[in-house]
């Protein structure tokens, strides 16, 4: 029924642990880190670091449930997150925050997985961009407000469309951007808002987006394979 | 997608579908889900499998009407 190999003994020890734990401190979430085990095999199949452990028909199931299993989540999530705010609970941030990391999470991992690094990254620092002018001008309170307030994320939207025909050079002004970013939200940011949390999501969702844009930009893509009597050519 | 795996796996020495699993490193149930035509392996697969059979791809596993649509 179980597969005793290694990945199986892997989860069980984190199962126990996770039990011992709850068992000296009565917390909920040792148990809801019960999913470590249940998810370490698709998981790391689907990084490539235990194929030899899942074969392909197992990873086409785990492929296919966990696609409904993450819409379940979101829509779990979006409910919750409705709930609180008809409340006029500000608890509510918490589900925006899981459902923009957990697309954000999909999306950036669909573009590396794709190995089409170049457009990817270009897709990826164009997005990010549109997001983050999206996110600043909800916060504004004139027009002209928004049209300044959107002027950061457009100013990331264009140097995405610059990436197309500049790969390398916007490769290293979007780390560095990424940098300066970050380095805005944590002085100017903390400031105006000091939620710790929000901050954290912020700096994940500018952060690791516009960095792996920057390093696909960097690799560029893999070489193509040669079709036969190309050679020469 | 019809598939001519059971009928080969008799032919070659009755394979039990765990032995010819083993030989491909698939579980018995990935064999079990090929043969009743609930799983169409991957390329790589279906050549372990002929390979391993002793036959060709297209022996194994035919197209039908369809799988055109």
């Amino acid at each position: 029924m179980f597969k005793t190999d290694p990945i199986f003994w892997g989860a069980s020890a984190v199962f126990v642990l996770m039990l011992a734990l709850f068992a000296g401190w009565h917390y909920q979430y040792w148990l809801a880190l019960l999913i470590i085990p249940a998810l370490l095999r698709p998981t790391m199949a689907s990084l490539g670091a235990a194929r030899k452990y899942v074969d392909e028909r197992q990873m086409s199931l785990h492929y296919r449930s966990g696609n409904v299993g993450f819409a379940v989540t979101l829509l779990m999530c979006v409910f919750f997150l409705a709930k609180l705010e008809l409340e006029e609970n500000h608890d509510f941030e918490y589900f925006a925050a899981v459902i923009v990391v957990g697309v954000a999470a999909k999306a950036l991992f669909h573009v590396v997985f794709s190995r089409n690094y170049r457009e990817g990254a270009t897709k990826i620092i164009l997005v990010s961009g549109l997001m983050i002018a999206l996110f600043s001008i909800m916060d504004a309170r004139s027009v002209g407000g928004m049209l300044m307030s959107a002027l950061p994320g457009l100013a990331v939207a264009g140097i995405g469309l610059l990436s197309i025909r500049y790969p390398r050079p916007v490769g290293i002004l979007s780390i560095l951007a990424a940098g300066l970013l970050i380095l805005l939200m944590v002085t100017v940011g903390q400031r105006n808002s000091p939620s710790w949390w929000g901050l954290a999501v912020g700096v994940l969702l500018i952060g690791v987006p516009l960095v792996t844009a920057g390093v696909c930009l960097l690799l560029g893509d893999p070489p193509a394979a040669e079709e036969p009597g190309m050679e020469g050519k | 997608m019809k598939t001519n795996l059971r009928r080969f796996r008799f032919e070659r020495g009755e394979l039990s579908q765990q032995q010819l699993a083993e030989m491909v490193s698939v579980c018995r149930q990935t064999i079990v889900s090929i043969e009743r035509g609930d799983y169409a392996p991957s390329v790589k697969l279906a050549l372990m499998l002929a390979a391993k059979l002793d036959t060709t791809v297209e022996q194994l596993f035919q197209l039908e009407e369809k799988d055109y649509v």
